[in-house]
């Protein structure tokens, strides 16, 4: 199955969901080309998270397309320095959530860096609640207990392939058994490395 | 005229060996003749100690220790700790990835904190480096950031490693830049310019950037570090090397 064949098969599939409860489906995004974006939404997709914050013409493209960026994944950087503007820039995007979307491997050799990423997450949290958006942490492996014990639920929400208590987000992957019913679960989004 | 008396090499030339084989692509990297590297900290999946061993046991020495922007705003003095097990005199910014860089008040607000990283760098013995690429080279909103990195930061805290093939490609004379910064540039990445296209990156030696010039001009200024670097060898990176190192070492400079 190629990767357009899987976006439109999903997308028909995964369409009861929204019949069941009030959720989006929607797909991530890693190029921002007219062509692309122009296809998923000819495919029927509506919402997409995107990667690149600063992708020239993101905005205008989207529009022109008739998409929209529920949310779009950011690196820890981003949350260090300048994150009022990078609040603001994904606000402009017409963004809901601001998403760290990857904790590179030298950032969380040990449990201390959890800790102290768990601490970076509720002061994001609390600059995104100020700038009307959601922060998300993009879950990606055992850590999301200390994660849901350490961050202040009303700052920080969560996205990953296996859904729990404060998820915004979860993957659809092909072969996905659609799981409805799961309380917060706003999107569902199709990721593009699960695409073979 | 002499020859250099050694030849560094950048370990990300071979990261898709290194990947498969940790220590026996240090090894075919000694045994080529380098004898210096410019590493991640965490090239591996090792920690700092087991990586010095395997330095140890092949026999490199790792003079400059890599790190990405992450290191620098959270845990830094851990990474710095790390690059000294190590044994790094240079703790080297490898780049600035473009979303930490929309504006020019990014690089005012990053040469603050490269101010901020270098002197713990210096109370731990290490130098900090900033490694260039072209994008600091453009113009932008009517300044160059680079020059801005070079004016506000401390010439005492803030060193430079010099890309000299991303010095040419974003139209700057390496040689003239060595001697306008002359002091502040400690170590050089090494790789050259395609004939045509005349943009691409090639092999050291296969390429039209004049090393002869930028290796004299550099040891006139007090440059001891050099390192082979290529992104994207079109072979094998062993062989890309190999060559280098062959052509650097029969150099007269």
């Amino acid at each position: 199955m190629n990767r357009r064949m899987f976006f439109g098969t999903t997308l028909a599939t995964l369409c009861s969901i929204q019949r069941r409860q009030p959720a989006t489906l929607g797909v991530e995004v890693t190029a921002y080309d007219e062509a692309t974006l122009s296809a998923l939404a000819q495919m029927g997709y509506r919402d997409v998270v995107v990667n690149d914050l600063y992708a020239p013409g993101l905005r205008a493209g989207l529009k022109r397309v008739g998409l929209v960026a529920s949310a779009v994944h950011v690196t820890t950087p981003l949350l260090y320095r300048g994150i009022d503007r990078h609040l603001a820039a994904a606000t402009a995007l017409g963004c809901r959530y601001f998403v760290c979307g990857r904790v590179d491997p030298e950032e969380r050799r040990t449990e201390q860096d959890w800790h102290e990423l768990a601490a970076l997450f509720n002061r994001a949290g609390e600059a995104a609640k100020k700038a009307g958006l959601r922060f998300g942490y993009r879950v990606q492996g055992p850590e999301i207990d200390l994660m849901i014990k350490e961050t202040d639920p009303a700052l920080v929400w969560f996205e990953g392939p296996v859904p729990r208590a404060r998820f915004f987000a979860m993957d659809v992957a092909e072969g996905t058994t659609p799981q409805t019913g799961v309380a917060g679960i706003e999107h569902y989004y199709v990721q593009l490395k699960r695409v073979r | 005229m002499a020859k250099l008396d050694h030849v560094g090499l950048a370990i990300i030339t071979v990261r898709a060996e290194v990947q498969r084989d940790f220590e026996g692509t240090l090894r075919q990297v000694a045994a080529i003749g380098y004898r210096d590297v410019d590493m991640y900290i965490y090239e591996s999946n090792l920690d700092a100690p087991a990586t010095r061993a395997v330095l140890d046991r092949v026999g490199l020495t790792c003079t400059s220790a890599r790190v990405r922007t992450t290191s620098l705003y959270r845990g830094w003095e851990r990474f710095l700790d790390a690059a000294n097990v190590l044994g790094a005199k240079f703790i080297t910014l490898a780049d600035v990835p473009a979303a930490e860089r929309v504006s020019l008040r990014d690089y005012h607000e990053l040469a603050a904190l490269f101010n901020k990283c270098g002197a713990v760098a210096q109370r731990h013995g290490l130098t900090f480096c900033y490694h260039n690429h072209d994008a600091e080279l453009a113009t932008m909103e009517g300044a160059v950031p680079y020059d801005v990195i070079v004016g506000e930061t401390d010439p005492k805290l803030v060193h430079f490693q010099m890309d000299v093939y991303w010095m040419v490609h974003g139209g700057r004379d390496p040689v003239h830049e060595l001697r306008r910064l002359a002091g502040r540039v400690s170590t050089l990445h090494l790789k050259d310019m395609q004939h045509w296209p005349r943009s691409g990156i090639t092999t050291v030696g296969s390429g039209r950037i004049d090393f002869r010039d930028i290796l004299r001009t550099a040891i006139d200024t007090g440059i001891r570090y050099w390192y082979v670097e290529e992104d994207a060898p079109k072979g094998p990176g062993i062989e890309a090397i190999r060559s280098a190192y062959t052509y650097l070492h029969q150099l007269d400079v």
